[in-house]
């Protein structure tokens, strides 16, 4: 499949199938001119350009997140958790109002989640759980992966130190020490590795008996580095025989035990069947009990390693080292995350408890988040037909997202509506256009007259007066 | 009247909201944009809806009779006689709970100005017996869909799915011809078929005579014809426990695809002249160990017997959809004593869907008595799941096992035109090598 794998399939799309395409076609739209002319009045047609991009992507990885295969679950995972905490940064790097920006971002979200109709209680709920193991495999992962970086370069920090030196007990205790680790890692390594099951059945008896005698041996040389690496090192310190291999010709074969043509082997050894037993140990969790909850897990997993490269590239791209890739990291990988996951539970709960409407919570979405932008586009004093057109955007993005979802729900996706859709889109269109119209030219009296009439008490007042006439309606 | 739709509860949240930031922030022109959310919560409540009676439904059903298995398509129109645009209009149709829809939906929603239609398709998989439809829904929504008025009405036209097992199989006196035997031999002799010519000898008929041969030749010389000969031919029908599946809900079982591909092909013999028998294996028949057993014969008569049994063995089946305990070593009698019944100069078509090993057991079997035998397998496995695929493959292996056993095998797939399936068995039987009868015409 090119470019991955695609958002509509039926199993992508709900038990209804495809939302309806017209209704979202034209809330997108109206979303999109919205943006494009905020951006424009603010100087900068591209304002919310990152942003889309990235509530894109963050819903398309949420959608993705719902899939059972283990390839669209990881790419779910690479694409929810960046983006939405990229996301989340972007509300507060754009230079409008911050409302304006986080309607924007709302109803992007919004919208994008209606074309995959992905935002129910069940499909956030398990993408929360799903990210949030991957967050945490992630975060286990740096400090393990810290560590490890740690303990390999202490190690390497000390063979250095020893090899090609001539003190006779630091060459005994690195090679002992040495011994013990290769031996140890290469019984590791023997127990882990199949060895037995990838020998030809006619020889696997042979191969068993083989083997059983050689971890015998490894045992045996384990045993035998440990006691060389005590008491080799006592006798050199206690007996004058110390003295003795510390002068030519001992001190030569000194010299050659501590030289990187005897370390360099064992600590490749060591590496290597470390590496062959922890390897063996990954690909037999990975593979075995393949079912939908390792298919997360494991999905999870590769993701943490993945989240893990992209930080690294993320750094390495913006030059961030030292003290300042720790704030990035601490506050850009660890902390931003969690406001995601607060976000998502927050939806949770307002998709739980009914504030967000089970079937129509994109359209809800959409409409909420230009509401909110159209606050803030008040806020920041920008035109007042704007704040006008983004109310009725809002409204009209509710009314032709919840027609086309009912449709989708009463319907499903084979039929052919998008007359019917258009029809009523024109509709609810018009009574928008009539609407701003009405409203632009009380506004416009209300400069005009500039007395009392038109003040925000007054204009208050009228408010709570039509709105407590209108309240029984109740819609 | 129809019922209220609460679409616009948010509107008032959103005034409500916007009235508040601007109290809050002392903006006049939030205060105003509060009221834009009531105009559509205005908009709304003046919406009404009802069901007018000029809209007129009407469903054809193509085609009924039909036989099992068979697609059917359906077709609702509504159309809108009044002089007023409905701005909403969606149309669910009663389809039969007992049938499939294959293809389509049907369920359709249109905006219909004066004297438009909206028809919806769909494509329905028949079942054995007379189905009814539901009255279709109809739900209309004003312009502001503030409002919906729901009602059924009854549609002109059809409003019932007839299948029957021998729907497309025309009676026997209608196109039967009077011919003896519709089987051609090498042996030559009075037929149609040109086979060879001879030396003219006193008594020939004149019209056999090869007139062209003489006037370019000047001898006299007869035409010889392929001979037509008749035939015995005895259907087994498996209708064992293994056989009662279906390709999914909906449709029909194995063992009603294969009573309906039996009628199919009896009927066709009939016509042609043949003796047709039938033995079911898998249900309680009163006839030898068990069976239930047609003698040999010929004529309408004989068809109306084959096809009264056939349909108590679908109906056996779909009573039973789990039937009683194999017993592998009953079946096989079962399969044996079709073969003694029959005797060794028959013809015998196994029609079962492969799903277990039995059926070819009994076909290697049969080969013992060297007679002709054809298998004709009706494909009930599913190629969506990964169990159906692997059921697939094991029934293509048996078929060709089938095969292996010197036995013709017709692999009846879905989708495909039982007539065509037959039509095109039996003219790839015409053209195999001769050494044995073979089936001719009308099959």
């Amino acid at each position: 499949m090119i470019g991955g794998p695609r958002l509509d399939t039926p199993s992508a799309v709900g038990e209804e199938g495809r939302p309806r395409a017209t209704s979202l076609t034209i809330a997108a739209l109206i979303i999109a001119a919205f943006a494009l002319t905020t951006g424009v009045l603010s100087g900068d047609p591209k304002l919310f350009s990152g942003i889309a991009l990235l509530a894109g992507i963050a819903v398309a990885g949420l959608t993705l997140l719902d899939r059972d295969g283990l390839g669209p679950t990881v790419i779910g995972h690479l694409c929810f958790l960046p983006a939405a905490t990229g996301l989340i940064a972007s509300v507060g790097q754009v230079a409008v109002a911050p409302l304006l920006a986080l309607g924007v971002a709302v109803a992007m979200v919004g919208v994008a989640a209606a074309w995959t109709n992905v935002l129910d209680r069940e499909t956030v709920s398990a993408a929360t759980v799903s990210s949030v193991v991957s967050y945490l495999f992630a975060v286990a992962g740096l400090v393990v992966g810290t560590v490890v970086l740690a303990l390999a370069w202490f190690s390497w920090e000390l063979v250095s130190a020893v090899a090609g030196g001539t003190s006779p007990i630091a060459a005994t205790v690195c090679l002992g020490v040495l011994g013990v680790a290769a031996s140890g890692c290469l019984y590791f390594a023997v127990a882990q590795l199949p060895l037995v099951q990838l020998t030809a059945r006619s020889r696997r008896d042979a191969i068993a008996t083989r083997l059983k005698r050689g971890t015998r041996a490894l045992k045996l040389v384990a045993i035998g580095s440990a006691a060389f690496t005590v008491v080799v090192p006592l006798a050199l310190l206690l007996t004058p025989f110390g003295q003795l291999v510390a002068s030519p010709p001992f001190s030569l074969g000194i010299r050659v035990l501590s030289s990187w043509v005897v370390l360099a082997p064992l600590l490749a050894v060591t590496v290597g069947a470390l590496v062959a037993g922890s390897g063996a140990i990954v690909i037999r969790k990975f593979t075995t009990e393949f079912n939908a909850a390792s298919v997360r897990t494991v999905g999870a997993a590769i993701a943490a390693v993945g989240y893990l490269v992209l930080l690294a590239l993320f750094l390495l791209r913006t030059g961030i080292f030292g003290f300042g890739s720790f704030i990035t990291v601490f506050f850009g990988a660890l902390l931003l995350p969690l406001l995601v996951y607060l976000v998502l539970v927050l939806v949770n709960g307002a998709l739980t408890f009914g504030l967000l409407p089970a079937r129509a919570g994109p359209a809800a979405l959409t409409a909420s988040g230009l509401i909110c932008a159209s606050i803030g586009a008040a806020q920041a004093d920008l035109p007042t037909l704007l704040v006008f057109v983004g109310v009725v955007s809002g409204l009209v993005a509710w009314d032709v997202g919840t027609f086309g979802l009912g449709l989708t729900a009463e319907l499903g996706h084979r039929p052919e509506t998008r007359r019917l859709e258009l029809y009523h889109s024109v509709f609810a269109v018009g009574v928008g256009l009539l609407g701003i119209a009405a409203v632009g030219i009380v506004d416009a009296a209300r400069h005009a007259v500039g007395s009392a009439i038109g003040s925000p008490e007054t204009m208050a007042l009228a408010a709570i007066g039509v709105l407590l006439l209108l309240a029984p309606l109740r819609g | 009247m129809g019922r209220r739709a609460t679409r616009w509860r948010g509107a008032i949240v959103a005034a409500l909201a916007l009235a508040g930031a601007g109290i809050w922030e002392g903006n006049g022109t939030l205060l105003l944009a509060a009221t834009l959310p009531l105009s559509y919560l205005a908009y709304g409540v003046l919406s009404t809806a009802a069901v007018p009676a000029a809209l007129v439904v009407s469903r054809a059903v193509d085609p009924t009779p039909a036989p099992p298995g068979h697609p059917v398509t359906v077709q609702l129109t509504v159309t809108n006689s009044g002089q007023q645009t409905l701005s909403d209009v969606r149309v669910v149709d009663g389809v039969p709970t007992d049938l499939a829809v294959l293809d389509g939906s049907p369920r359709g929603g249109e905006t219909l100005a004066a004297g438009e239609s909206v028809t919806i398709e769909y494509t329905l998989i028949a079942r054995r017996g007379e189905h009814d439809f539901d009255e279709p829904r109809l739900r209309v929504r004003g312009t502001g869909a503030g409002e919906v008025a729901t009602a059924t009405r009854h549609p002109e036209g059809d409003d019932r799915l007839v299948c029957q097992l021998d729907a497309k199989a025309p009676p026997l006196s209608d196109r039967g011809t009077d011919r003896v035997g519709q089987l051609t031999t090498d042996a030559p002799g009075d037929g149609f078929t040109f086979h060879s010519t001879r030396e003219y000898q006193h008594g020939d008929p004149a019209g056999r005579i090869d007139w062209r041969g003489y006037a370019k030749r000047g001898e006299l010389s007869t035409v010889n014809y392929e001979q037509w000969v008749s035939t015995t031919v005895v259907f087994v029908v498996d209708a064992r426990s293994p056989a009662r599946v279906t390709a999914g809900p909906g449709r029909p079982t194995a063992v009603e695809l294969g009573a309906y591909a039996t009628t199919q092909a009896l009927t066709s013999l009939l016509d042609a002249g043949h003796e047709v028998g039938l033995a079911i294996v898998g249900i309680d028949g009163d006839g030898p160990a068990g069976l239930t057993w047609l003698q040999p014969g010929d004529g309408p008569n004989q068809r109306s017997l084959a096809v009264e049994q056939l349909r108590a063995a679908a109906d056996a089946a779909e009573s039973d959809p789990a039937g009683g305990p194999a017993d592998e070593a009953d079946t096989q009698r079962q399969f044996r004593k079709v073969m003694e019944m029959a005797g060794p100069r028959c013809q015998l078509v196994l029609v079962s869907p492969l799903l277990d090993d039995a059926p070819v057991t009994a076909m290697a079997s049969w080969a013992a008595f060297d007679c002709q035998r054809t298998v004709l397998s009706t494909d009930v496995t599913a190629a969506s799941t990964v169990s159906g695929q692997y059921e697939h493959v094991r029934r293509r292996t048996r078929l060709a096992r089938c095969q292996a056993s010197g036995a013709r095998t017709i692999d009846w797939r879905r989708g495909t035109p039982l007539p065509l399936i037959l039509d095109y068995a039996f003219a790839v039987a015409a053209r195999q090598p001769s050494g044995s009868a073979q089936l001719g015409g009308g099959a």
